[in-house]
Order: C-alpha cells, then sequence, then structure tokens
C-alpha cells in the first residue's frame, strides 16, 4: 500500500517537473494586462499575426486588482513580461524605472508629428506625474475616454422625459422613478473608483480644476469648494437620487446587471459603455446600444454647467527594459494602436481610440453611430482634465472619505480633513 | 417504526425525532439556497438578465452558457491543473509531516523542541502576506510557471498544521506495542511505516480534507505563480475571464458551478469514508 | 560528526524534508517581510531605510489597522462558537437515525468545500439591497425587515460578512462532532439513559466533555482561519465601507499592492505573525497540546 504510495507521489513529481516545455525558436512577445479583455485581446492577436507571422504574442490578461499584484510582484523579481498595461498617473510612475521611452518608436511609426495625430488629451496625460524636466512618453495610449451619465432611453420615453440639467430637474425624476420601483440613478457605490467618477464630476461642477491644484499643494482639500462638492454628494443619497442601499452594490456587474435589465433609469459611466454593444449574446437594451444615450452631468449645484467633460486614458501600453525584443514590442503596440490590431479592439466598441479617426468597420443602429460621432467628434476634442487623480493615498482617502460620508460616518468636512491629511503625508 | 410517527404517537421519542427531521430539512432548505442561485443563474438564457430575487426566477432555462464556457475557456486542462497541484501537494504533506511528527513524538534528538515551536509558529501565517518572497524563491528555483511551483509552497504551509494533528495522535499510542517492536529489531523507521502509519487513517483523513480544500482554493500565489494557460489552476478562472464574463451572469455562473462541482464529487466519493475514518479514531481512544 | 551522533539524533533524518521545506518557503519570507518592513518602500523601485517608522504609525495613526483588529477579535468570537454550537445540534440530530441524514451531512457540509471566490459572488447577490434575494423577499412579503443594507452599513457589515462564514464552516463543525458523537460507546450512553437523565442533561454532563479534543481542534482550526481570512472579504466586500470589514490580510493586501506600500504591509504582516505566533504557543500551552481526532 504504502510503496505503491511512493511509487505514485514520484510519477506525479516527474510530471509536475517535466509538464510546461515550450519552444523558443521564434520571437515572443509576453503580454500583460488586465483590459482588452482576453477574447478581443486575442481577436487582436490574430489581426497582427496575419500581417506579422514571425512574431508570437503570449497574452495574460486578469483583472485590474489581480494584475497589480501580478506585476509588483513580477517587478520585484526582476521578470516583467516586454508589454504592460498602464493606467496614467500612479501606475506608470510606479514603473518609470521599469519602462522605456516610447517617443522613438513612435516617431518611427508615424513620423516626427506623432503627437498630432492622437487626441490631445492622450498625449497629456501619459506624462501625467512625470518629474519635472522628464518630458519622456512612458506608454503610448491605446484607448481614450470621457466620464459622463447615461440615461434608459425606453424608461424615459415610456416616462415621457427628457434628462435632467439641474438638482430640482433630477429631483424631481428621482421621485417619479422611485414611485415606479425603478432606480432613478443606479450606482454601485461599493467601488470605489465610480465614487470617485461621480465626486470628480461634482467638484468640476463647484469649481472646475480646482482638485489638480489641490493635488499639487495650492489649494487645501478642506477648502470651501470641496466640502460643497462633498455635501452635493451625500445629498444624492440622502435625497433618494440613487437607488436604496447603493452602498452595498458593485458597479460591476450588481449595478450593471440591474441596468441591463431596465430597472435603472440613469446611471454614471464612461465612454467605454459603447462596449455592450459588442459582448456575445446581448440582453434587448445592449444590442446595438439601441437601449442608452450618453448625457453631460446635470448642473446640480447652479453654478452653470462646465462645457468640457472629464476623461483620459483608458488603457495605454508600454515596453518594459527587461524586454529581449523591443522592436517586436514596438511593433505589437503600434499596431495595436493604429494598425489591424486597433481595428480588431475598435471593432468591439471596447473604448474611443486615443489615435484620431480610427472608426468601427461597421454600426448596427443609428443610435449607435450617433453615439460614436458624439464622443469622437464633439465630447473627446474638449477634455481638459483628468479623471485619475496622481498620488495612489489621495485616491484612496478620497475613496474612502465618499463612502464615510455616505453611510453618515462622517460630516463632508470630516471626509475632506482625511483626504487633506493622506496629501499632507 | 417510521409509520408509527404518521398514524398515532406511540412515544416522545418519535416526536422529538419528527421534530428534529422538520428542524433539519427546514435549516437545509436555507443552507442550500445560495448553492440552488449558483445552479439557477447558470442556466439563465444568456441573453436574459435576472434583476430580482439575486437571480432566484428565470424565464426558461438553456445549457447555453455552459457550451459558452467551455468553447472559451479550458475548463479541462484548467481542472487537470488543478488536480495536478492538490493531488501531490496532498501526498506531499502526509508523507513529511507524518515523518517528522513521528520524530516529534517519539524520538529525541538536538534541538527538538525548538524545530517544534518554530514549526508552530508559522501555522497561522496567511498566504497573501508571502507572496513576494516566495515568488523570488521560485524563481531563483526556476519553479514559476510549473506545478512544482504551487506544490513545495502548500506542502512547506501545510505541513506545521498537519504536524500538530498528526503529532499528537501518535503521542497517544501505547508505548509497549513500540517497544516489543524493537525488541523484534524493528528500526524506528520500520515502526513509523509498519505500525504507527497503518493504524493513523483516522488523523491523516483529517489531514488529506484539509490540505486538499486549501490547495484547490488557493489563488493569490496560483495567480502570481502561473503564467501560462497550460498551467493555471481552476480557481483562476473567475479571476481570468471576469472582465469578459462578469457583465454575463450566466457564463459567469457557469464557470462558478463547474469549479464546483469536482470539490462536489470528490467529497461525495469520499464522505463515507471520511466519516467511518474519523470515527474509528474515536473508538479506538 | 560522528556515527554515534548520527544514531542518536537520528530523528533529523525524519524532520529533514519538513526542515528544508520550511526554511525555504518560510523562515526565509519571514526574514525578507521582516526586513521590508524597516524600510519605506513601494515595491518596486529604490527603498529608503526608515528603521520602525511604519510601526509607529501603525500603532499611533492608522484606523484601518484598528479597525482590522477589532474585526479580528469579532471574528474569532463570532465564527468559531456559533459554528461550534450549531455543528454540535446539527451533529448530534444527524447521528440519531433520522431519515435521509447521511444526505443532510453532505449537504450542511458542501459550503466547507466551495471556493471563497464562489461564495462572495454568490453572496453579494443574497445581500444586494435593490434586486437582492433578501431585499426582494422582504418587498414582496412584507417582511421589511429583510430590506437591510447588510454589506452597505459600516456598523453591521461586518457581522453580514462573519454571517457568510458561519454558513460555510457550521457543517465542518458538524462533521467533526459527527465523527466524534459515533466514536462515543453506546454503552456510556445508554447507561445514562437508564439511570433517567433527561437528554439536555446528558448532552451536557456526559457526551460534552467527552468531546473535548473536538473542541479543541475546532477552537484551533477557526483561529487559523480567522488570521488567513482574505478571499471572502476581498470577494464579498474588499475590506469596505469604508475599512469595516478590514481583516489584517486584506489591509496587507491593499496596502502592498494597490497602495504601493511594500514596507508598510510587511509591517502589518510582522505583526500579524507576531499575533499568530502568540496564538499558536496559547493552544498548545494553555488548552493543551493534544489537538488530535480520537483519543
Amino acid at each position: 500500500m504504502y510503496k505503491k504510495v511512493f511509487f505514485v507521489v514520484v510519477l506525479l513529481l516527474i510530471l509536475a517537473a517535466v509538464a510546461p516545455v515550450l519552444a523558443q525558436d521564434e520571437v515572443v512577445v509576453r503580454f500583460r494586462s488586465w483590459s482588452p479583455v482576453i477574447n478581443t485581446t486575442n481577436a487582436m492577436i490574430d489581426a497582427f499575426n496575419a500581417e506579422n507571422p514571425d512574431i508570437t504574442i503570449e497574452p495574460d490578461i486578469t483583472n485590474y486588482p489581480e494584475y497589480l499584484v501580478d506585476l509588483q510582484t513580477m517587478a520585484a523579481g526582476g521578470s516583467l513580461p516586454d508589454l504592460i498595461g498602464l493606467e496614467p498617473g500612479a501606475l506608470t510612475q510606479q514603473y518609470r524605472d521599469h519602462l522605456m521611452p516610447m517617443q522613438e518608436c513612435a516617431v518611427a511609426t508615424w513620423g516626427e508629428d506623432w503627437e498630432d495625430q492622437f487626441f490631445p488629451v492622450g498625449i497629456e496625460q501619459a506624462r501625467l506625474g512625470n518629474p519635472e524636466g522628464d518630458d519622456n512618453i512612458y506608454g503610448l495610449p491605446v484607448l481614450v475616454q470621457t466620464i459622463n451619465m447615461w440615461y434608459t432611453v425606453p424608461v424615459f420615453e415610456e416616462a415621457g422625459v427628457e434628462p435632467p440639467t439641474t438638482y430640482d430637474e433630477l429631483k424631481e425624476l428621482a421621485d417619479m422613478f422611485n414611485s415606479q420601483g425603478v432606480a432613478p440613478v443606479m450606482i454601485g457605490a461599493g467601488d470605489g473608483w465610480i465614487r470617485r467618477d461621480v465626486y470628480m464630476q461634482l467638484i468640476h461642477n463647484v469649481a472646475p480644476g480646482l482638485i489638480y491644484e489641490a493635488e499639487d499643494g495650492m489649494a487645501s482639500f478642506t477648502d470651501e469648494p470641496f466640502v460643497e462638492a462633498m455635501t452635493w454628494w451625500q445629498r444624492l443619497f440622502d435625497d433618494g437620487i440613487f437607488q436604496m442601499g447603493a452602498l452595498g452594490m458593485t458597479h460591476y456587474p450588481a449595478a450593471v446587471e440591474q441596468i441591463q435589465a431596465g430597472r435603472a433609469a440613469m446611471f454614471p459611466m464612461g465612454a467605454w459603455w459603447m462596449q455592450q454593444a459588442g459582448n456575445p449574446d446581448p440582453p434587448p437594451l445592449d444590442e446595438n446600444l439601441s437601449g442608452y444615450a450618453p448625457f453631460k452631468f446635470p448642473d446640480v449645484t447652479g453654478m452653470g454647467a462646465p462645457d468640457d467633460l472629464l476623461g483620459g486614458i483608458d488603457v495605454m501600453l508600454g515596453v518594459t527594459r527587461d524586454s529581449a525584443n523591443p522592436e517586436a514590442a514596438c511593433k505589437v503596440i503600434t499596431d495595436f494602436i493604429s494598425g489591424a490590431g486597433a481595428q480588431a479592439l475598435i471593432n468591439t466598441y471596447n473604448d474611443l481610440p486615443a489615435y484620431i479617426g480610427l472608426r468601427p468597420a461597421s454600426f448596427g443602429s443609428e443610435n449607435q453611430e450617433a453615439v460614436w460621432d458624439l464622443f469622437t467628434e464633439d465630447w473627446l476634442a474638449s477634455v481638459q482634465y483628468a479623471r485619475q487623480l496622481k498620488s495612489p493615498d489621495v485616491k484612496q482617502a478620497l475613496e474612502d472619505a465618499l463612502a464615510a460620508v455616505a453611510a453618515g460616518e462622517m460630516t463632508p468636512a470630516e471626509g475632506m480633513q482625511l483626504v487633506q491629511d493622506a496629501n499632507n503625508m | 417504526m417510521r409509520r408509527s410517527v404518521f398514524i398515532g404517537v406511540k412515544s416522545p421519542r418519535h416526536i422529538g425525532k419528527t421534530l428534529a427531521f422538520v428542524f433539519v430539512s427546514i435549516l437545509a432548505l436555507i443552507w442550500l439556497v445560495p448553492i440552488i442561485m449558483m445552479l439557477v443563474v447558470s442556466l439563465m438564457p444568456p441573453d436574459q438578465r435576472a434583476p430580482r430575487f439575486g437571480g432566484m426566477l428565470i424565464k426558461g432555462v438553456s445549457l447555453q452558457n455552459y457550451v459558452t464556457v467551455f468553447a472559451d475557456a479550458e475548463i479541462i486542462q484548467h481542472f487537470v491543473n488543478s488536480m495536478a497541484v492538490t493531488v501531490p501537494s496532498v501526498i506531499l504533506v502526509v508523507l513529511i509531516s507524518s515523518l517528522a511528527a513521528f520524530a516529534l513524538a517519539r524520538l529525541k534528538f538536538f534541538a527538538r523542541d525548538i524545530w517544534f515551536y518554530l514549526l508552530i509558529m508559522t501555522l497561522m501565517l496567511p498566504i497573501p502576506t508571502l507572496v513576494v518572497p516566495i515568488f523570488q524563491i521560485n524563481k531563483a528555483l526556476g519553479l514559476n510557471d510549473s506545478y512544482l511551483g504551487l506544490i513545495l509552497p502548500y506542502t512547506a504551509l501545510g505541513v506545521p498544521f498537519a504536524i500538530v494533528i498528526l503529532r499528537s495522535f501518535f503521542a497517544g499510542f501505547l508505548r509497549e506495542i513500540e517497544e516489543a517492536a524493537i525488541l523484534d529489531g524493528c528500526t524506528p523507521f520500520g515502526i513509523y511505516w509498519r505500525i504507527m502509519m497503518p493504524v493513523s487513517w483516522p488523523a491523516v483523513a483529517v489531514v488529506i480534507i484539509w490540505q486538499f480544500m486549501t490547495s484547490w482554493n488557493e489563488f493569490i500565489l496560483a495567480l502570481v505563480t502561473m503564467n501560462s494557460v497550460e498551467v493555471k489552476p481552476l480557481t483562476l478562472v473567475p479571476l481570468v475571464y471576469s472582465g469578459q464574463f462578469m457583465m454575463r451572469p450566466g457564463p459567469m455562473f457557469a464557470i462558478l458551478t463547474l469549479i464546483t462541482l469536482p470539490v462536489i464529487v470528490v467529497y461525495y466519493l469520499m464522505q463515507r469514508f471520511m466519516v467511518s475514518g474519523l470515527t474509528s479514531g474515536a473508538v479506538r481512544g | 560528526m560522528t556515527r554515534r551522533w548520527l544514531i542518536d539524533n537520528q530523528g533529523l533524518f525524519f524532520m529533514a524534508p519538513a526542515m528544508l521545506l520550511f526554511v525555504v518557503f518560510v523562515l526565509y519570507p519571514i526574514f525578507y517581510i521582516f526586513n521590508a518592513s524597516m524600510y519605506d518602500w513601494d515595491g518596486i523601485n529604490q527603498a529608503v531605510y526608515i528603521g520602525i517608522q511604519n510601526y509607529i504609525e501603525m500603532f499611533t495613526n492608522d484606523r484601518s489597522f484598528g479597525l482590522s483588529i477589532r474585526n479580528s477579535i469579532y471574528w474569532t468570537f463570532l465564527t468559531i462558537f456559533p459554528q461550534m454550537f450549531l455543528g454540535f445540534i446539527l451533529a448530534y440530530i444527524l447521528t440519531s437515525g433520522i431519515p435521509l441524514q447521511n444526505v443532510f451531512r453532505i449537504i450542511f457540509f458542501m459550503p466547507a468545500i466551495i471556493s471563497p471566490v464562489v461564495l462572495g459572488i454568490i453572496w453579494q447577490r443574497i445581500y444586494a439591497p435593490f434586486g437582492g434575494l433578501l431585499a426582494d423577499l422582504g418587498r414582496e412579503t412584507g417582511a421589511l425587515f429583510l430590506i437591510q443594507p447588510y454589506i452597505a452599513d459600516p456598523k453591521i457589515a461586518i457581522f453580514s460578512t462573519i454571517f457568510v462564514n458561519v454558513w460555510q464552516w457550521t457543517g465542518f463543525s458538524m462533521l467533526m462532532y459527527v465523527a466524534g458523537l459515533q466514536g462515543l460507546s453506546q454503552e456510556v450512553l445508554s447507561a445514562a439513559e437508564v439511570d433517567g437523565a433527561g437528554t439536555l442533561q446528558r448532552i451536557i454532563h456526559i457526551v460534552l466533555p467527552l468531546l473535548r479534543h473536538v473542541h479543541l481542534t475546532l477552537i484551533l482550526l477557526g483561529v487559523i482561519g480567522t488570521l488567513q481570512t482574505f478571499a471572502l472579504v476581498f470577494m464579498l466586500t474588499k475590506g469596505g465601507p469604508n475599512h469595516a470589514t478590514e481583516m489584517l490580510p486584506t489591509y496587507i493586501f491593499q496596502k502592498a499592492f494597490t497602495l504601493q506600500s511594500m514596507g508598510y504591509a510587511s509591517a502589518v504582516a510582522v505583526v500579524l505573525l507576531v499575533i499568530a505566533l502568540g496564538a499558536s504557543i496559547f493552544q498548545v500551552r494553555v488548552l493543551g497540546s493534544r489537538f488530535t481526532i480520537g483519543n
């Protein structure tokens, strides 16, 4: 009996040791990211390989939180893959020393005036958080986005209403939808990023641009406008603008499922919501994006809504210094941005292309095409301010403070003090 | 016997049993709700959404989600990977910890107590705290992206608990049998292998079940260690594919069901053996 | 090293595999973390030595750390004892020869073997205040108390999370007690019955004391489980809202990877290690070292 056990163990150990032996003859580019999703990535790789059969891309796509762990562990172990997905700001800065400047690759591909071929917000944000005097670009933007509001078209049509532009209109709609069992504004406020997105739009309404000054120490997060924006945030909960128990739901997937089922009148999201139409087996509202339309965040404060939207880079790609094949990696990146890979990506409506002029091969409905044009021709061109913050600690403190204020654990002033404390550190 | 429950009450004992049966039935139904929910949502037609009652009410049933999942993800491969990591780690834990537990319970040697305390110190070490250094060791040993890169750390972290369980089990053995064996010319290894181990199944069963569950369900270390699809275990599947399936509850829950079924089957096959194993130990004591 | 010494110390050969794995995969990581805890380090770039500054910060000015400690204490007491209590009752009933008792045992044990990744996703749907199972049941049946912000309200979120844990692990306690009960000799039990002792008295005075080893094993496993709690919280609440359900491992994870403070996270890990060490020694020395099944 025990002899058999020993035999089996030895056998299994040998199997385990021999199992993954991969051929290493061709040029291999290892690619890790959280976005685009694995099926889209595979489609992009197929498109790329149709033109470049000599380069093998090995993708590994995981969820964002797990991706961070993965990346950091590999960086500490000195074995980063060739190509990594990046967010502008904190994440890119953390890896700056491990990343190669991308200008040379960009000039070689698109010429000297390559920056003009991108939406300006993409180029500007690619440098977000660089130290003084460092003008390098450590990652090239692939997809860009705005953050804004959306409404569910059939729900609005049935009620015979228009998107709200003021707080009073918003409140009036909320009362009506609440009585019908429909969420007026569906938010999965259990996710920190969506809390922050809404606050960023509120503070943009109160005092455009001020939050970036506070980040740099030129203003304080305890200043009146910040507290006022926080007070509006609290009112959105207290006045029943958000659905009940919003803090206990995730935006993905919990709130999204309710939205898709038509139980939400409005919801905060971003340009990336267009990708719903690219998913397999879409529910009726998602099909060809027929059920949704974007609108600007209402002028809740009555101070006049700014014309521009917040936004920035969805995902950018960088080449690491550990890469054995930087030329091949450059080829892959630029193809994903403006070549066959990019077209495959855009065909899924994943988000807006950072490279100007790309269009999906086809649209399924007029609404879908109209939404696309609104984003790319109108809204995106006017984006000035970032959706992101520079410091991960300030970001976390803001997200914590928003949760605490929403739950009634802190007053708006106490909440903003928490953020300022994090900024002082 | 059972009929008396329905015809007429014969003794207080039957009332008690009936009540107990009702109580346990109700509780079991409540207990099953999350698992039923998982099955129901996984059977939802893919273009449907279930916005009410957490998805317990669906219109129509479809196996399409399972078709999608099998087409998009290498479920079988991931299952084999999970097995290839879990089974060796369980066997290694049993062998290594029983050897050590035997020595700690029965033999005298240099710094014995120090070793014991060092080992139990790590009894409660959570894996998330050790991810980075373990990754670096794996890298130095060339174990990343291979089954051994998980088998060895899981074994190392599982051994202390197994030693605590087995050591006290061995300590309870009668010295007389051992002394008789020594007189017969039996070596310490012989005592361990031929006398102790064959009657230690009750304790070994506990170690097996516990280690199987921890190895099967661990995912943080697996995440950083396993890069290629060929070696990723099943628990990583919801993380890898959730970006894609999160917005599609049907396929997501089909994956969750597929992760869960094998463990339930393994448990179902082992459970009779396990309870009797546990019990035989108790009888002996 | 003489031959004689080796023979006297042949226990070392038995220990060798365990020691080797221990040194490589446990001892080295502990030193690594201890060392890292003395630095201001983002996990990637140059680390700056700051002595015990991380520890000072943690103990004087870190609300989230305090909450993690508080939650670990809640967790220890509110999972271990309810699980043991309910597990014992179930085990008692399910060894009394009622119909379908094997089926029931499987049902109750099932959650214990399901991945916490899976459970977190499912329980979110049960707790969701809008469209969730409990809230909608409350609305349809008029049982309005069911409509609660289970994981949205910082005051109750930790208890909702603990409840899931109890649901998951009660079956495990039950199984251990089933084994223990089946091992008790029938003579002891029927002797007590003849004496005219009532069921409850029989349980309290005879059965429970005889199951001492099961109690101790469950306590040990419970404490291990508490200090290692990660996946369930990570999937269900991410430690929120506002750190109300933070546990030490989730906090370490967040600091290390989301907030880019590997040094600080290592310091928290060292504290966790010290607590674990204390708990282990307490268990082995005070509660008695005989954690076992049977005898």
